[in-house]
């Protein structure tokens, strides 16, 4: 083990010795302006990581450099913004193929990120040390327990304390909830006038049940926004993309999507061949623009197929066989605790439902039109909006992968998901008959879980499986 | 051979001993310091006592409540929503809800025909719903010892209205109602039916559909205002065991029988 605690932090998540003289003095950089010190980098290596990712696969080691690497990168925006760059944000949930066609058209012109979720996985999943960010945002103006998500408060707090520059522009999106264009609004009221925002919405308007991914007339209406936005934001930066980059950056997704639903098949296994905290990084792929590229991600994942599937072969797992195993809504390494708890008490939460793509969504999209095939793609997903077309997803997928039962909720910062979640629980047991949880907390941020309540419902629910499956 | 539950609460401590036969030889409570390995040792050793057995013939032990982990000399550790469950099916074989409140959190829980538990809900965060809620009220704010709570909640004719479960504001408007003269019964009877409101909305936001029977247990279960209350918001019977605190320390003696398999 090196001397240097930055040098050990850098082996520990896949990086190569010959990268070394370029990414260590980077990352010393890097990790100074996000706030964090030596203690908290020896907290990585020591503690957390060996704690919450299975680091003696390379496969994983390399998924958490690519996180690194990108870390690094935007702590770099304000540089590229200096030398010309055009810095080009986005919010999740949105469709990525628009931000990965800019970064395709032109590599070395534009900065594409979703700086919130790369400071949040990386502040708390590593460190777990969001919470300076979240308490600057709540000191300044988005007041503590409003419900704003610790992606928003993240996103301006990065901002107040010039982690990231202004971007040219941010497109966001209204898919889900209404707070992430308020985030932004008032970003750009109270703290930065150059803090310019486009938003492209999705109203939730389909009577319940309604597939709407074969409404022509919804999916033309999204493709239209899309379209909308995304010449917008072209016209704002001066970069035109052509079409045939974007169904280029489809075909990249697909690809990246099949590979994903090969892990998931693995991560199904029984026994559990790893802890559902160490892959779950993997899907942030399919769902949040690298702007150093998705090649490396692609790569990790590559590699750590072939040694999870070497694990699933010689029957080896963090459990033993015929352990019950949940789906769970969507499991965040930002608290990894909470599935390391479950696996501790014997259930298995190896994949998340939202992540899981459905038999229809592997499909290659039914229009030749980018932003047709977008839309499409995007209402596949049921788009967390529509409860009675996605229980229908979500017990294709429990049937899939064979789940015992599924966990609800860590989706209090939502307003609509959190409310959401209790009806899908109900629709959901209701034509599974399988036992269906719910708990309460928030996904993101953990400064205010209870955690003897927190591990108490869910060493019930472990103990409550474990007593079913006997 | 004998099998121990303890179940280490926030505010009090519970000891049950069974024998084969899952027939009680002595419970115990005492209450809860902040050692709760000694609060658990301690427990124990009354319950020892009261049935004239020695350590010795403790086969199996197992722990649960809020400190179960604290308490280094069980055998097993489990949750204390599972042990409520098993412990109150023994006692009502055909319960299919438990109400549990206790003195810093309040449960639900909902059970099948075969007495598995199907769904439960806890409070998070928050003393409102719980014994806490009652205490600060009703011997802070109200100046009545809480045994007296219940019995003089049930002379009230024109129940005051609480509109906040929150501990910090209900005790203002509490003192607000003593300032306007409102007779302490009335304001007796409206705390307990916030609490009784503050429990069942935690379940129906859980979805759970309080079948009956319904079981009442915790330390709570003793006020008889409370009782009635939820009697009232729910338009059901509800049963309360003779001695509502041990429901889950009994539960965790038969796991203690059931694991020395």
């Amino acid at each position: 083990m090196a001397k240097d605690i930055y040098e050990d932090f850098l082996r520990l998540t896949g990086f190569e010795e010959d990268e070394m003289p370029k990414y260590l003095p980077e990352w010393r950089k890097a990790s100074a302006k996000l706030g964090l010190t030596e203690e908290d980098v020896k907290f990585a290596v020591k503690e957390q990581l060996p704690t919450y990712f299975a680091i003696e696969l390379e496969g994983i080691r390399k998924l958490l450099g690519c996180f690194i690497k990108e870390t690094i990168d935007l702590t770099r925006a304000s540089e590229y913004k200096e030398r010309g760059a055009k810095i080009v944000y986005g919010i999740l949930p949105a469709i990525l193929h628009f931000y990965y066609a800019l970064k395709l058209t032109a590599p070395d012109k534009v900065f594409v990120s979703f700086p919130d979720i790369f400071l949040t996985f990386i502040l708390n999943s590593f460190f777990h040390k969001l919470a300076p960010y979240l308490e600057e945002a709540e000191r300044t103006g988005i007041p503590y327990g409003c419900r704003h998500c610790a992606l928003n408060k993240t996103r301006y707090a990065a901002r107040r304390l010039g982690v990231i520059p202004s971007p040219d522009i941010n497109w966001i999106w209204g898919f889900i909830c209404d707070e992430a264009p308020k985030t932004d609004e008032f970003i750009n009221i109270y703290h930065d006038p150059e803090w310019k925002t486009y938003i492209t919405r999705l109203p939730h308007d389909q009577p319940l049940g309604t597939v709407e991914d074969e409404v022509i007339s919804r999916v033309e209406y999204l493709a239209a926004q899309m379209k909308d936005g995304f010449e917008f934001v072209q016209n704002e930066i001066g970069i035109k993309v052509s079409e045939e980059k974007i169904n280029e950056v489809i075909v990249i997704w697909q690809r990246y999507a099949a590979k994903l639903a090969e892990l998931a098949q693995l991560m199904a296994a029984d026994p559990q061949p790893v802890g559902a905290v160490s892959v779950r990084l993997f899907w942030e792929g399919l769902f949040t623009p690298f702007n150093t590229g998705i090649e490396a991600m692609e790569e990790a994942l590559d590699i750590a197929i072939k040694e999870i599937k070497q694990r699933v072969a010689s029957k080896e797992g963090i459990l033993p066989e015929g352990a019950p195993k949940l789906l769970i809504y969507s499991l965040h390494p930002t608290v990894p605790w909470v599935a390391k708890t479950f696996e501790e008490n014997g259930v298995g939460i190896p994949l998340s439902e939202f992540f899981l793509l459905t038999k229809k969504q592997l499909m290659p999209p039914t229009f030749k039109d980018p932003y047709m095939a977008a839309a499409e793609g995007w209402l596949r997903t049921s788009g967390m909006v529509n409860p009675g077309y996605q229980s229908e997803q979500i017990c294709e997928k429990l049937e899939t992968h064979k789940f015992d039962g599924m966990v609800f909720g860590l989706m209090d910062f939502d307003r609509w998901l959190g409310s959401s979640h209790r009806l899908l629980a109900r629709m959901v047991e209701e034509k599974t008959k399988l036992p269906v949880f719910y708990i309460e907390g928030d996904n993101w941020d953990d400064r205010d879980y209870s955690l003897e309540a927190l591990r108490t419902r869910i060493e019930s629910i472990c103990e409550i499986m474990k007593m079913r499956k006997a | 051979m004998i099998f121990a539950g303890i179940d280490i609460g926030s505010a009090v401590t519970k000891a049950v001993l069974i024998n084969q036969r899952e027939e009680i030889l002595a419970f115990s409570l005492l209450a809860t310091s902040y050692d709760r390995q000694q609060s658990g040792a301690g427990v124990l050793k009354l319950a020892l006592e009261k049935s004239r057995q020695s350590a010795e013939r403790i086969e199996y032990i197992v722990s649960t409540g809020y400190g179960r982990r604290a308490f280094t000399s069980s055998d097993k550790v489990l949750p204390e929503i599972i042990c409520h469950a098993r412990g109150t099916k023994s006692l009502f074989p055909a319960v299919r809800t438990i109400i549990d409140i206790g003195g810093q959190d309040s449960k639900v829980i909902q059970l099948d025909e075969g007495g598995m538990v199907t769904r439960f809900e806890m409070n998070d965060k928050c003393a409102a719903g719980t014994g806490r809620f009652l205490e600060v009220l009703t011997e802070r704010i109200l100046n009545l010892p809480i045994e007296e709570l219940g019995p003089i909640s049930l002379k009230s004719k024109n129940p005051a209205t609480l509109s906040s479960v929150c501990t910090v504001f209900a005790e203002s408007e509490v003192l607000s109602l003593l300032s306007e003269h409102k007779p302490r019964e009335d304001i007796a009877y409206g705390i307990n039916r916030a609490i009784a409101k503050r429990v069942i909305a935690m379940g129906v936001g859980g979805q759970i559909s309080f079948d009956e029977p319904v079981v009442f247990s915790g330390g709570v279960a003793k006020n008889v205002g409370v009782v009635k209350a939820i009697e009232e918001e729910l338009d059901k019977k509800v049963i309360t065991p003779k001695e509502p605190q041990i429901t889950a320390a009994l539960g965790a003696a038969i796991f203690a029988k059931e694991y020395a398999r």
